[in-house]
């Protein structure tokens, strides 16, 4: 099994140096590079195309946000784990709709820092962890999203999806085949119009559909 | 409130009566008769405008404003300028005739007016012929004179209250702030605002910074103490330099803080030299030829002692980072109304001192093996920060309508900080 590659972007060098010990010293974990901010993340991501950017929200110059949404669309799509200082921080909430596919807190304890870079690193799991989802209660304003109705059975893998499960762990839950599961995500995020599962827990957790 | 104590504006009258009569028996004593005005009206007019001239003796403004507080009930903003410009005399003078002036009317109405009336209707009721009052003597007449000075009377007896509601509503026009107070009350207000904004950000990019590397740099020494005790040990050592310096900013911040609440006030800028005096030992330590004159003047507002510190550590940083080998010379000292610091320290490479018109002097070679020598090691325990340097320095300078130059300057790198001193209004 190749190692998950990870690129940290940071400003600050020893939360960067941090991480790197960290992650480093995990089997199945190589740290390929590192940038100070979000442009040098995105040029060190387009050269070493890196399984999982952690990706620090506030950079001077290209912030956390723009470059999640700009490395989304590097051709060997990484994945992006937001981490962040705070955990009531408005540009979460952006980073999340922009299509990270996880959020940690940097005052998070090392075991769920490598745990969250080996979950984000599996295509189909997300990482949203309580206060995470906190951030996305429902909006009033927006009840249910318009559109052909979830089956009984799409709102409850959706749910399991915004918990963040993978496939195979959904289909072990509700006892059916990862194929069965693939297809009704694959019809959830037709009728949401999600362009990934980030996209589509945000949209289960802010319009009520799933409770955060 | 307003109205709501009449007893307060009454005496409020009364004394300005008071004052008002006194002020008419200097006039009489001192002012020559030919110079005098003749009647009763003229008199007690003159005399209340020239009683008006009190409101230039120190402390009749604060009076005043107290007693329109307490006795007339005013609930907006009276202020007691600490500087009254020639405007604010006027308007005290104003004030102080006005309180004269109603004074002596009330007065003179109730030891004139009243008691006369008082006589017109007794001598009316009685009805005899024999009064010695200039009064009709015919019925009709006496009806009329008695209820005249009955009218007369009862406008003496509710006076107090249209009088004692003009000087309540005078009292914030001429002893209120004026535009101009009220300009300054607002940029005092802003600049406070502003450094609260400072704080909260210093809190924020500072001791949340800090704590954040320490608990993960704690969290990544734990991971790999086992299997790496080398680098646990340099995580180890660097959460505790952070942990420090995160103290040691903390401990300016909370000091600034403790001056700004009114009770504080434990020796402040004794503190800020002792913290000045400490960044210059830590450089001094760190290997650096520090030549110092610092003069800070004693009564430096906290904040801006704090401010001061922070200038002065970032500025020596610099200087480490960037400078060449031998001295760097430093003078902080009071110039006019604004504090002046400057720094400098020789150029980095020979080139750029070359650039710098003359050559530098002949001695500068003799101690740089010395230099050289602390320099390593000096680099490895001087703090370092990112995100800050002289852009960040000269934006929490205008803060405080401060500035900074810096550039190369006859072989030498010279900083020159320029930060006016707050004053502290009471």
């Amino acid at each position: 099994m190749t190692s998950i590659r990870v690129l940290l972007a940071d400003d600050e060098p020893l939360v960067r140096q941090g991480l790197r010990m960290i992650l480093d010293s995990e089997d199945g974990i190589e740290v390929v590079g590192e940038a100070a901010d979000g442009a040098e993340a995105l040029a060190v991501a387009r050269r070493e195309e890196p399984d999982v950017i952690c990706m620090d929200v506030r950079m001077p110059g290209v912030d956390g946000i723009r470059a999640t949404e700009l490395a989304l669309r590097l051709p060997h799509r990484p994945r992006v784990l937001v981490v962040t200082t705070f955990e009531h921080d408005q540009y979460v909430q952006e980073a999340l709709a922009a299509g990270a596919a996880g959020f940690l807190l940097k005052r998070a304890r090392a075991e769920e820092i490598v745990q969250a870079v080996r979950t984000v690193a599996r295509s189909d799991s997300l990482l949203l962890p309580e206060h995470a989802r906190a951030l996305l209660r429902p909006r009033p304003q927006r009840a249910r999203p318009d559109g052909p109705e979830l089956t009984a059975r799409e709102a409850e893998v959706l749910a399991l999806l915004a918990e963040g499960l993978s496939n195979a762990e959904i289909a072990g839950r509700l006892q059916l085949g990862v194929e069965t599961i693939r297809t009704h995500v694959a019809a959830i995020l037709r009728k949401l119009g999600a362009r990934d599962r980030t996209q589509a827990a945000v949209i289960a957790y802010r319009s009520g559909l799933v409770e955060p | 409130m307003r109205g709501s104590r009449p007893g307060g504006r009454v005496a409020w009258l009364m004394a300005g009566a008071a004052i008002c009569t006194a002020a008419a028996l200097l006039i009489a004593l001192f002012v020559p008769p030919e110079l005098r005005v003749r009647g009763f009206a003229p008199m007690v007019l003159g005399s209340a405008l020239l009683g008006g001239l009190l409101g230039l003796a120190p402390g009749v403004r604060e009076i005043e404003v107290a007693a329109a507080r307490t006795m007339l009930g005013v609930a907006e903003d009276l202020v007691v300028p600490a500087r009254p410009r020639p405007a604010d005399r006027l308007r005290s003078i104003a004030f102080v005739q006005v309180h004269l002036l109603s004074g002596a009317i009330l007065a003179a109405g109730l030891t004139m007016a009243l008691p006369a009336s008082l006589v017109v209707i007794v001598d009316a009721l009685r009805g005899g012929a024999d009064t010695l009052l200039p009064l009709p003597s015919d019925p009709v007449g006496r009806v009329v004179s008695g209820i005249g000075a009955g009218l007369l009377a009862a406008l003496v007896l509710v006076i107090w209250w249209p009088l004692g509601a003009l000087a309540a509503r005078l009292a914030p026009v001429l002893l209120g702030p004026t535009a101009q107070d009220r300009l300054a009350l607002a940029l005092a207000r802003s600049a406070q605002e502003a450094a609260r904004t400072r704080i909260a950000r210093d809190l924020h990019d500072g001791i949340g910074h800090a704590l954040t590397v320490v608990s993960l740099q704690a969290a990544a020494g734990r991971h790999v103490i086992t299997r790496d005790p080398a680098s646990a040990e340099e995580a180890l050592a660097r959460i505790e330099d952070t942990a420090r310096r995160a103290l040691e900013e903390l401990d300016g911040m909370l000091a600034a803080l403790r001056e700004d609440a009114p009770s504080g006030g434990a020796e402040p800028s004794g503190q800020h030299r002792r913290r000045l005096e400490a960044v210059l030992a830590e450089h001094r330590r760190a290997g650096m030829d520090l030549r110092a004159e610092v003069d800070v003047p004693p009564d430096l507002p906290a904040v801006q002692g704090e401010h001061l510190v922070r200038i002065l550590a970032e500025l020596l940083a610099n200087a480490h980072r960037h400078g060449g080998p031998g001295p760097v010379d430093l003078r902080l000292g009071p110039v006019g109304s604004a504090l002046l610091l400057e720094v400098s320290n020789p150029l980095a490479d020979a080139a750029d001192a070359a650039d710098a018109a003359d050559a530098a002097d002949a001695a500068g070679a003799g101690d740089a093996g010395d230099a050289a020598d602390a320099g390593p090691a000096a680099e490895d325990r001087v703090p370092r920060r990112g995100g800050h340097g002289l852009p960040g320095l000269s934006e929490r300078l205008a803060l405080f309508g401060g500035d900074l130059e810096a550039g190369p300057e006859a072989g030498r790198w010279w900083a020159r900080v320029r930060l006016p001193i707050l004053q502290e209004e009471p």
